[in-house]
């Protein structure tokens, strides 16, 4: 059979199409086509030579066809706006999206040969997605590449692949374990299901499984995306995972709104992901100022004075880390801190999440059962890869004990007592009822635990939806529905769970109930309101207790994105703490803040 | 740490007001949109309205496209070329067959104009799509030529032999893919060569 030439007229399975190109294989031609004659006009489609008949069409002569006036200028005016210089894009024209000068600028990179690793760094909700979408869209349809792999957290999987189909036409399966157990059976023994799925949107987290990473890098990945990188910027599985995936493929987009935690050593790590040679990382950063787009915000600290009972409970957390310090001495090790201080993110997180924390370690401290806690849990009920453990609390170290047993079990007792006292009324929890009852808005309640997020949802009397790793994607789906369709609706998310959501269509309130250690943290959660879209002033609330080692905390928060502003460029998410007071306190009204 | 950026700020704009406009064309007819740009023959028909036709003043307003291919002949640049042929004095430019025999007359002539045009066109054309070209040859070539990450510690099992299996299964794999990145890396070398296609005649407007 003659293999045809670009430009020929063929007729295949009884139609008549137009080659697009013939790209060899080894000992197959895949041939591209562009139907010429309804209901395949304009479409395109692939054949392989030979398996495939491919005839030259008769009479495909240069004859001029004569057409009425409407049909000429319906034709010029498809060839006039399909005009595209060198240089320029091609898929921007057909795609869903508003024209923003900043969303172009990575694919003109890419398309005019000055990058091909891209991190996209831009302030939270100046579209990334769209970004990423465009240069997908771009490169195939100048075929210049076939397979994408978007990882990105397992929640934003399905907002992926529906703003991809959506926006840019391209059609990509949301990958989990169930899809590729269904591809499976329907494939001959040992063939990888990864390489039936050219366009696909999985989790980092299911990715980087041991059993899963060995499939799905044996196929070849032409573009790959990683959605939220700063995740994979640690020396962590993610990382090995993303790593491994990127290192191989033509064009890598690394995109997140938070790329410096203030840690130069994580920026850097980040910035290495996908190398292999000297070719630099190009960076897109760009503020919404400079975009010029999106709404006021403001920020508001309100600090909290505790009760009695909540101060002598943090009083007694101390003297527990004071008593381990003394009895581990000079042996002290760093995770041993690390995990203390954990201890103490609950404690400001909620009463509540400290006593569960400290009713597990007595439970397993009475317990006669085996010790489990060292061994590795296995995945087995997570077959999707949807869930998402970041919020779950962190298991009790081995090395956080006291070598006198009975005293850190009285020590623990006491201390879960007055935990279980303080969290019969937390100041933090009455003060934000009292917030969320002064308006009638949408509101978003971020916390760090899904302790303190199910005890909040006992608590407060606003009925809230709740959303946190726990939930399946279809779960997770409703929530986010109904959280769209009812007015006045709270969400009490946690931020494993709402990493990446766009909920700024009716939403512009962000309550903090504790601060978190990493600012870029505290971004992504006013990122979820503050972003392209919102048309309101954004109101941020931060609550912090006083007179704890939440202060400093946030000194310390303070002092990250002053380095991450001197690497980068970050725009501070804390300040105007006296507005905040007066909000509470009832002292002057929501209006008061945009004047 | 080895990054950089580019400036894209003003080229963005203008590339905004160019796509604004590209949609504003296609917005602007009424009906479905035209598909039929790959069907052979151009498209040949009369200017109906005095004023067109008196801005043809007796000429054929044909527009043709120029284009670059690779190497696997897709178009990868393409320009639309307008030419305006003199016909005054032509007898009944208005009916078929004098149509028909005008353009059979002027076709090889004009491709031959049409193919020597628009140097600045194919001078960017060229540049920029050698650029992109290069930028993925160069990365797919240190894709090839990287250095595999394989586990140096191994330990064969002492009563199966499923973690040897497993590790000859990531061997192979290694292999297989460093053969892909290789042939890759070939394939976009021999893609990057862009050929010029010959002027291709799309729409004809008679007067």
């Amino acid at each position: 059979m003659q293999i045809p030439r670009s430009g020929d007229l063929v007729y295949v399975r009884r139609t008549r199409w137009r080659v697009v190109e013939v790209r060899d294989h080894e000992s197959c031609q895949v041939v591209t086509l562009r139907g010429v004659a309804p209901p395949h006009a304009g479409l395109e489609r692939r054949v392989l030579l030979p398996f495939d008949a491919i005839e030259p069409a008769a009479g495909g002569s240069a004859a001029p066809r004569f057409v009425c006036a409407g049909v000429w200028r319906r034709a010029c005016r498809a060839l006039l706006s399909a005009e595209t210089p060198p240089g320029s894009l091609t898929a921007a024209r057909s795609a869903r999206i508003d024209l923003l000068a900043h969303q172009l600028e990575p694919a003109l990179a890419i398309v005019r040969g000055l990058a091909t690793r891209l991190l996209l760094a831009d302030d939270v909700g100046l579209g990334k997605t769209i970004q990423a979408g465009l240069v997908a869209a771009e490169l195939i349809g100048r075929g210049a590449i076939e397979r994408v792999l978007v990882l990105t957290p397992a929640g934003l999987r399905d907002q992926w692949t529906s703003e991809l189909s959506r926006r840019f036409g391209i059609q990509a399966a949301s990958v989990d374990g169930l899809l590729l157990r269904r591809i499976a059976t329907t494939l001959p023994i040992g063939v990888n299901p990864w390489v039936t799925l050219p366009i696909a949107v999985a989790s980092v987290d299911y990715v980087k499984r041991a059993e899963v990473l060995p499939a799905v890098s044996a196929c070849t990945w032409e573009l790959v995306v990683v959605d939220e990188a700063h995740g994979a910027a640690g020396d962590s599985d993610r990382r090995a995972a993303v790593q491994a995936l990127a290192s191989c493929a033509a064009y890598v987009l690394l995109l997140s709104a938070t790329p410096h935690s203030g840690d130069r050593a994580a920026f850097a790590s980040l910035c290495r992901l996908g190398e292999v040679d000297a070719t630099p990382l190009t960076v897109f950063r760009r503020t919404r100022s400079e975009a010029g787009v999106g709404t006021a915000r403001r920020v508001h600290l309100v600090r909290i004075h505790l009760t009695a009972s909540e101060r002598r409970m943090h009083a007694l957390l101390s003297r527990y880390g004071d008593a381990l310090r003394a009895d581990l001495g000079r042996d002290v090790r760093g995770d041993t801190l690390l995990a203390l201080s954990v201890l103490h993110k609950r404690a400001l997180s909620s009463a509540w999440s400290l006593a569960r924390s400290v009713e597990r370690r007595l439970e397993s401290l009475t317990s006669t059962a085996a010790d489990c806690g060292g061994q590795l849990a296995l995945p087995l009920g997570d077959v999707s890869g949807d869930l998402v453990r970041a919020d779950e609390p962190p298991p009790w170290p081995d090395e956080l004990r006291l070598s006198d047993s009975g005293r850190e079990r009285r020590m623990l007792a006491a201390l879960l007592e007055t935990a279980r006292a303080a969290s019969a009324s937390e100041t933090k929890v009455r003060r934000l009822d009292a917030l969320l009852r002064r308006t009638r808005e949408q509101a978003v309640v971020f916390t760090e635990y899904r302790d303190t997020l199910m005890h909040l949802q006992r608590r407060l009397t606003r009925p809230a939806l709740v959303l946190h790793g726990g939930l399946s994607r279809v779960e997770r789906s409703a929530v986010l529905a109904e959280f769209g369709a009812t007015p006045a609706a709270l969400l009490l998310a946690t931020d494993a769970a709402a990493e990446g959501l766009n909920l700024q269509a009716r939403c512009r309130l962000v309550v903090n109930l504790e601060l978190p250690w990493n600012p870029m943290r505290l971004e992504q959660r006013i990122g979820r309101v503050d972003r392209i879209g919102q048309t309101r002033t954004v109101h941020a609330f931060h609550l912090v207790a006083a007179d704890t080692r939440e202060m400093r905390i946030l000194a310390r928060l303070r002092a990250r994105i002053s380095n991450a502003g001197a690497d980068i460029g970050i725009v501070s998410p804390l300040d105007d703490e006296e507005i905040a007071r007066r909000v509470i306190t009832g002292d002057v009204s929501d209006e008061h803040h945009d004047s | 740490m080895n990054i950089t950026t580019v400036d894209l700020k003003s080229d963005a704009v203008v590339e905004v007001r160019r796509l604004a406009c590209a949609r504003a064309i296609e917005a602007s007819g009424r009906g479905r949109p035209w598909t039929g740009a790959d069907r052979d023959g151009a498209l040949v028909s009369y200017a109906r309205r005095g004023r067109l036709r008196q801005a043809l003043a007796g000429r054929v307003l044909t527009i043709w496209r120029i284009a670059y291919e690779d190497a696997c002949g897709r178009r990868i640049e393409s320009r639309l070329v307008p030419l305006l042929v003199d016909v005054r004095g032509q007898s009944r430019p208005r009916r078929r067959a004098p149509v028909r025999d005008l353009l059979r007359q002027i076709e090889g002539r004009l491709r031959s104009l049409v193919d020597q045009i628009e140097p600045r066109w194919r001078a960017d054309a060229t540049t920029i799509a050698a650029a992109f070209a290069s930028a993925r040859v160069a990365r797919e070539r240190a894709v090839a030529a990287r250095p595999r990450d394989q586990r140096l510690l191994f330990q064969p099992g002492l009563f199966d032999r499923r973690s040897e299996r497993a590790r000859q299964l990531e061997i192979d794999g290694g292999r297989e893919a460093d053969r892909q990145a290789q042939a890759r890396a070939s394939a976009a070398t021999n893609s990057a060569s862009l050929s010029p296609r010959g002027g291709e005649l799309l729409l004809v407007l008679t007067p």
